[in-house]
């Protein structure tokens, strides 16, 4: 289903052009923070940040293996915020298809 | 059912009259028994329905373990013929509910629209996979 503040959430996350370049290289395999910040110009910190930001918005999980945290993408969001107008139309039609089985037991 | 670029449409007819599509939308009892889409279910102690200009028109879905709370204020009411919800999100957008209800072929015709979904949403879809990297790009099903 379908829920504004998870695609707002989404969209923030994916407005920033160094999180979409993050997600892109994730999008070939997982990574370290470390392995992550090496190309850019802004501080681990600062990638950790970023990474926080795409964790929360359910684009990245992040597992512990070893010593070291291996970031991987989420698909599922990024297909649910492409095709919001469609799901959400979804959401609604099948609302709307119990609608019509609660007026066909209530009248 | 069509879609602009920030609101959604759906119209459908019912089997049913006006008088009962309306009280569907806006009888609290009722409204729990249907506002849930397939696999959630609508906490029936959370809605509140109010009848006049300024009431609440509010609930809470529940799917799984998560609770999602809608709050609206009812802002046009015209008893049996057009609701109007607007709700403020959590990043401060306004969203509206609009039904209308005509009769139609012995049953109820309800056009409903929603929206409009701000333009972080709407816009920032555009940007984001017009700038997506093709790698990422490529890995997205395309949209029918």
């Amino acid at each position: 289903m379908v829920v504004h503040d998870d695609l707002s959430q989404v969209f923030a996350a994916l407005a920033d052009p160094t999180r979409r370049d993050i997600l892109d290289r994730l999008s070939v395999r997982d990574f370290t923070v470390g392995e992550l910040a090496a190309p850019y110009d802004i501080s681990l910190p600062a990638v950790s940040r970023h990474l926080r930001v795409l964790a929360d918005a359910g684009l990245v999980t992040r597992t512990t293996h070893a010593q070291w945290r291996r970031n991987e993408l989420c698909v599922e969001p990024l297909d649910t915020a492409r095709n919001w107008i469609e799901d959400l139309t979804r959401t609604w039609s099948a609302r709307l298809d119990r609608l019509d089985t609660h007026l066909k037991e209530t009248i | 059912m069509t879609a602009d670029a920030r609101n959604v449409h759906l119209s459908r007819w019912f089997d049913a009259p006006r008088e009962a599509v309306w009280a569907a939308f806006t009888e609290a009892d009722q409204l729990a028994r249907w506002y849930g889409p397939a696999g959630v279910s609508v906490d029936p102690a959370s809605v509140s329905v109010g009848s006049e200009l300024g009431g609440e028109w509010s609930l809470t879905m529940v799917a799984g373990t998560r609770r999602i709370p809608l709050r609206g204020t009812i802002t046009q009411i015209e008893a049996p013929r057009r609701l109007v919800v607007t709700d403020a999100m959590p990043d401060g957008s306004i969203v509206t509910m609009t039904i209308d209800l005509t009769e139609e072929d012995g049953g109820t015709r309800l056009t409903l629209r929603q929206g409009p979904f701000p333009s972080e949403v709407a816009d920032g879809a555009e940007t984001a996979w017009s700038e997506a990297g093709d790698k990422l790009a490529a890995i997205l099903r395309p949209t029918g």
